[in-house]
């Protein structure tokens, strides 16, 4: 009776400790899933765009390309950044520290990506709304108190621990 | 005990048995020495508002009696002396006066491997981020326009202080003892002819004379010796409790009963601990920036929940830092007992206080008429720039903060008044709780016996509205009451642990210790030095080339080159991190406001949406329960 009592009341023993350390964690799991899920999602907006297009007859007509034909070209631009967020959502799986920066680095091409395309495209490219507010979201979330002290510093804030 | 002065000669012995041990940083040129000497050598001069200033008394004709006889002046007229004569600054370059400054530097050279000459540390610049630098660059321009101490004053008051020294080496302190608030306090006021921290070691001014401060804290028993408690040692314009430390911090060095305080090189400011110290000057944005700069990084902090740095929440909202070094690295002279130089004996400036101290409320030096103050010379140690009283004088206790510190003495006898208080205010409260409760239940009873009478509406309204006042009252005399009885046992366990001997945490008070550098911002290269010092005038010099050669493509070369300059930077400061971080979320700023500018409306309704199913939600929710 009295041991379950303390696994129960304290934090620190075993069955406790376990579960504060998923808890830790579970910010980091997280981060992994949106990443590979941008990422999922980017290849999805190419694999659509492209198979849009009949490339057979665009070959020959190359100047006169259609707004469709321009978005699935652009799209290409996202290749890096879908490719970014799988290596750093990996890295985050295996908890790797640097996989928090280059989470950002990811974001922040997909952002400047879209930011040029919403500048130099005219009309620009659909996904590049839903893309920027994804990015966004993450970009707040990887800026986050609870996310910078759990991987500068390894700790989460005191708050945070106590609704874990 | 009662405040006041104490006798001459207990004074004189009490500041000799305490007396600091100074350690002045290799190539120091002013050491502290006797004020009178000092008079001597200046002339005395007054500024009157809208006029040209006038020579009271010539050189020569100065004593340390005659600076207090000055006659009294108009509003706005500011007394000062001269140290270093105007007509002698061609000297300075004469072949004369250049042999007897190599002179002069060959001898401190050979003596005993002290006095070297200086040699600087990692550059100030290279310690802090472009904003610092712009505003200390924006500085030294200002510098070119406001007043300023002349640039050859140093070499011509080197020559002046050596001539001084040549009649005689002495160094010296004027000494004051006082009781005050329950301490004895021993004052150590530290003269010094010239302030060269800008001209010497790349600080931030230049002033003729320079009064320092040092203070010792003694508790007195009824029977037995003084026991010294706490030390506070003047910097720059700092008071209050990050100034003291107690005598047995591991921080506060000691031979034998002589606190070694590390002097600033230039500066004057006294340090704890030798090294590198980062002072800053703030600079306060103006009122609306401050707050709009506050607000956001409330919002950001707040609201969003995001992770801006250690650190306090609003701090550096609102200011600008321009860095300054206090090379403080105690490898040059060392003054005191038993050190390269002894002290003379202290100048006492026990009441009544000697006439120049009480009857100069002039400067000490040059009036630059500078309007931050920095490049003018300050005034005697009873008075402030402004010509009033200054509080290290006349509350030196409240100066650092140790008014709230009773001595351990003193302490018992406080805890033990305290806690007597605290039982007859209880036993007060007590009573008065009986004969309110007895009246509320009267009270009570008469609402209760009035309910539903339509005829007694209006006394039962007035005896409802007095029952719930009076409950309120009573419920806060139980409050009172209760906090009370901690309060008085955690006086008991505080009196029994000073009963015993035991003392609390030795550094609970420090909010902010000022810390020399460490030696991992010391090991910084040489190429980073380099770039600090050169990287804002290239930001200046490329700005213009681009505006100039590069208009066609401003805002994407702009970009480009910021970007550039912050990489460079944040590469040598090893904070390559952050600047990814912050360039993300300048990029995450600009997409939410184009998102906002093409998706305004659908925005709004999508929020009242949102708002809506929240509350809906959260309704059906309570329902469900």
């Amino acid at each position: 009776m009295a041991d379950t009592v303390t696994h129960e009341s304290e934090p620190d023993g075993p069955i406790g400790f376990e579960r504060v350390e998923r808890a830790r964690y579970r910010p980091v799991r997280l981060i992994g899933l949106l990443l590979i899920l941008e990422a999922a999602g980017l290849v999805g907006i190419m694999v659509l765009e492209f198979s849009q297009v009949n490339w057979w007859i665009q070959v020959e007509e190359l100047p006169d390309l259609s707004r469709q034909e321009v978005e699935a070209l652009a799209s290409v631009l996202l290749v890096p950044t879908a490719g970014l967020s799988f290596l750093a959502a990996l890295s985050l799986i295996i908890l790797a520290r640097r996989g928090w920066l280059l989470a950002v680095i990811s974001q922040g091409l997909g952002l400047g990506v879209c930011l040029w395309l919403y500048s130099e495209t005219e009309p620009e490219p659909v996904y590049v709304y839903p893309v920027m507010v994804y990015c966004i979201v993450i970009v707040l979330y990887l800026n986050s108190r609870t996310v910078r002290m759990l991987f500068h510093t390894g700790q989460v804030p005191r708050e945070e621990e106590e609704q874990s | 005990m009662r405040d006041g002065g104490v006798d001459p000669e207990t004074a004189a012995a009490l500041l000799r048995r305490f007396e600091p041990v100074i350690r002045f940083t290799r190539g120091e040129q002013f050491f502290p020495l006797d004020v009178e000497p000092y008079v001597r050598a200046c002339s005395l001069w007054v500024q009157r508002r809208g006029e040209e200033p006038v020579c009271v008394l010539p050189r020569g004709k100065l004593t340390l009696d005659g600076l207090a006889q000055q006659p009294r002046d108009e509003f706005g007229a500011v007394h000062y002396l001269r140290f270093t004569d105007p007509k002698s600054f061609r000297e300075v370059y004469s072949r004369d006066a250049r042999q007897e400054l190599r002179r002069r530097r060959q001898l401190t050279k050979e003596d005993e491997g002290v006095k070297k000459v200086f040699r600087t540390g990692r550059g100030r610049l290279a310690r802090v981020g472009y904003a610092s630098r712009f505003a200390d660059a924006l500085y030294e321009i200002a510098l070119l326009a406001r007043g300023r101490v002349p640039g050859e004053s140093t070499a011509a008051a080197s020559i002046s202080y050596g001539r001084i020294m040549d009649e005689g080496e002495r160094y010296g302190y004027h000494g004051r003892v006082l009781r005050h608030n329950g301490w004895t306090v021993l004052q150590y006021w530290l003269f010094y002819a010239f302030n060269d921290w800008r001209s010497g070691f790349f600080g931030a001014n230049d002033h003729e004379a320079d009064w320092e401060k040092i203070m010792v804290y003694l508790s007195e028993p009824e029977e037995g010796e003084f026991t010294p408690e706490w030390v506070a040692y003047a910097a720059h314009e700092y008071t209050g409790d990050n100034l003291r430390r107690r005598w047995d911090d591991p921080e506060v060095e000691k031979v034998g009963e002589h606190p070694v305080i590390y002097v600033g090189a230039g500066s004057h400011a006294s340090f704890f601990a030798a090294g590198e110290y980062l002072t800053e000057l703030e600079i306060r944005l103006p009122g609306p920036m401050s707050r709009a700069s506050r607000a956001v990084r409330g919002f950001w902090r707040e609201k969003l929940r995001q992770y801006s740095g250690e650190g306090t929440r609003t701090e550096g909202a609102g200011l600008f830092r321009i860095p300054f070094v206090d090379y403080a690295r105690g490898d040059g002279l060392s003054l005191g007992p038993g050190q390269d130089r002894e002290w003379d004996p202290p100048r006492l400036m026990q009441e009544p206080e000697p006439p120049w101290v009480r009857g100069y409320r002039g400067l000490w030096g040059l009036y630059t008429r500078d309007p931050f103050e920095g490049e003018d010379a300050p005034a005697g140690p009873m008075y402030r720039r402004d010509k009033s009283p200054d509080p290290a004088w006349y509350d030196p206790v409240g100066w650092a903060g140790l008014d709230k510190v009773p001595p351990r003495a003193e302490a018992l006898r406080i805890v033990s008044i305290r806690g007597q208080e605290i039982e007859a205010r209880r036993k007060t409260l007590r009573a008065e709780i009986e004969d309110k409760s007895q009246r509320i239940k009267e009270l009570g009873l008469e609402v209760e016996a009035m309910r539903d009478n339509s005829h007694l509406s209006v006394p039962y309204n007035a005896r409802a509205r007095e029952l719930e006042e009076l409950s309120a009252e009573v419920a806060g005399l139980q409050a009172e009451h209760a906090t009370g009885e901690t309060v008085r046992e955690s006086l008991e366990g505080h009196a029994g642990r000073l009963e015993s001997g035991e003392r609390g945490p030795a550094r609970t008070h420090i909010s902010h210790a000022h810390q020399p550098a460490s030696d991992t911002e010391l090991r910084m290269g040489r190429v980073a030095e380099a770039w600090a010092a050169l990287s804002v005038g290239l930001v200046l010099i490329s700005l213009v080339g681009i505006v100039a050669f590069e208009r066609e493509h401003l805002i994407g070369v702009l970009v480009a080159s910021i970007a550039l300059f912050a990489f460079v930077e944040a590469s040598f400061r090893g904070r390559l991190t952050n600047l990814i971080g912050s360039a993300n979320i300048g990029l995450a700023v600009v997409s939410a406001l184009v998102l906002a500018y093409e998706f305004f409306w659908q925005l709004v309704i999508l929020s009242v949406l949102v708002v809506g199913l929240y509350v809906l939600w959260d309704n059906l929710r309570e329902l469900r329960r």
